[in-house]
């Protein structure tokens, strides 16, 4: 498998949001990952 | 971290960067470095060791400055709207096929920044991408409130008039959370562009995520180095295409966009509009 399938498969979808004609579905994370800055 | 142009005179396609930190940082694709002799975006993602210097490839989205306004670059708390971002990729994909580095296609930005004015009625005295955001502040803030982030969120998927039109995930729920604003204001920037009346909260198909998402893990991929720390890896599929900056096998960023009229249908306008006005150039 790789790198970006691991790191999808790892995610889950938030509750849609929606505004206007804009939506957003957060992508979470299981844990929070590594820290890089 | 200290971000300059590379010499007095300046080159347009490249800065120099300086890390001073003992940490890596992480510059993002598409995201705006405002000042010095004109406004840039970077060209790709690039995981910049602690404790070092590197050249980083960049394009201009002020075209009528060529003038120092600061000596030092700070951040434009914006990224490219995803519309200009997605070609801008496929450009440095073309680019790093060829073997000519992270390059972009710069005329097409100033095209793109020039026909968004247009289409947005925006005047700016320097063509200027930030002028966009600017001129569309407050109907951007009303957006921007209407959003909030969630809990251990990395990453965000983002549809325009009920079509998903990209994704962009970090490894790090911290990271994203210094994206969020600049990218919710990213996409309502498209969609502003795009607002047509009767299309106002359209839910996004499920089953269009899904497919959007095997899209992208089944995408062909091809690896190149970065100039940073890790590799770079672009994708073109069927209906996505996309690139991830990889460290030690884990996943800093990846955006990801549609292109296709299935599943993405609402967006389909615009960017067939942009490639008609290329083919006839």
């Amino acid at each position: 498998m790789d790198a970006i399938q691991a790191y999808l498969e790892t995610l889950k979808q938030g509750g849609e949001q929606n505004y206007l004609n804009l939506t957003m579905i957060p992508l979470l994370a299981a844990t929070g990952g590594n820290p890089i800055i | 971290m200290i971000i300059t142009e590379i010499s007095s005179g300046g080159s347009v396609p490249e800065l120099k960067l300086v890390n001073k930190s003992p940490d890596k940082v992480l510059v993002v694709d598409g995201e705006e470095l405002m000042g010095a002799k004109q406004n840039r975006i970077v060209n790709a993602s690039f995981l910049i060791a602690a404790l070092s210097e590197i050249v980083i490839p960049v394009s201009c989205v002020e075209q009528g400055r060529w003038s120092y306004r600061s000596a030092k670059f700070s951040s434009g708390e914006k990224v490219m709207p995803p519309s200009m971002k997605r070609e801008n990729q496929r450009n440095v994909a073309f680019s790093l096929e060829r073997g000519a580095g992270y390059r972009s296609d710069q005329g097409m930005i100033w095209n793109e920044i020039e026909e968004k004015a247009r289409r947005m009625k925006v005047k700016s005295s320097t063509g200027a991408m930030a002028d966009l955001f600017e001129d569309q502040k407050g109907k951007l803030d009303d957006y921007l409130k209407a959003f909030h982030l969630m809990d251990n969120q990395v990453g965000a998927l983002f549809g325009i008039n009920g079509g998903i039109v990209g994704l962009e995930s970090f490894g790090h729920w911290q990271t994203f959370s210094k994206f969020f604003k600049k990218l919710i204001q990213s996409y309502a920037l498209d969609a502003l562009d795009w607002l047509e009346e009767g299309k106002e909260e359209k839910e996004v198909p499920a089953a269009d995520i899904r497919r959007f998402l095997e899209g992208v893990q089944n995408a062909p991929q091809k690896t190149y180095p970065s100039l940073g720390l890790g590799e770079n890896i672009r994708f073109q599929g069927p209906f996505v295409s996309g690139a991830a900056l990889i460290y030690n096998g884990t996943v800093f960023h990846l955006s990801a966009f549609g292109h296709d009229d299935k599943g993405t249908a609402e967006v389909k306008v615009p960017f067939q509009r942009f490639s008609q006005r290329r083919r006839k150039t």
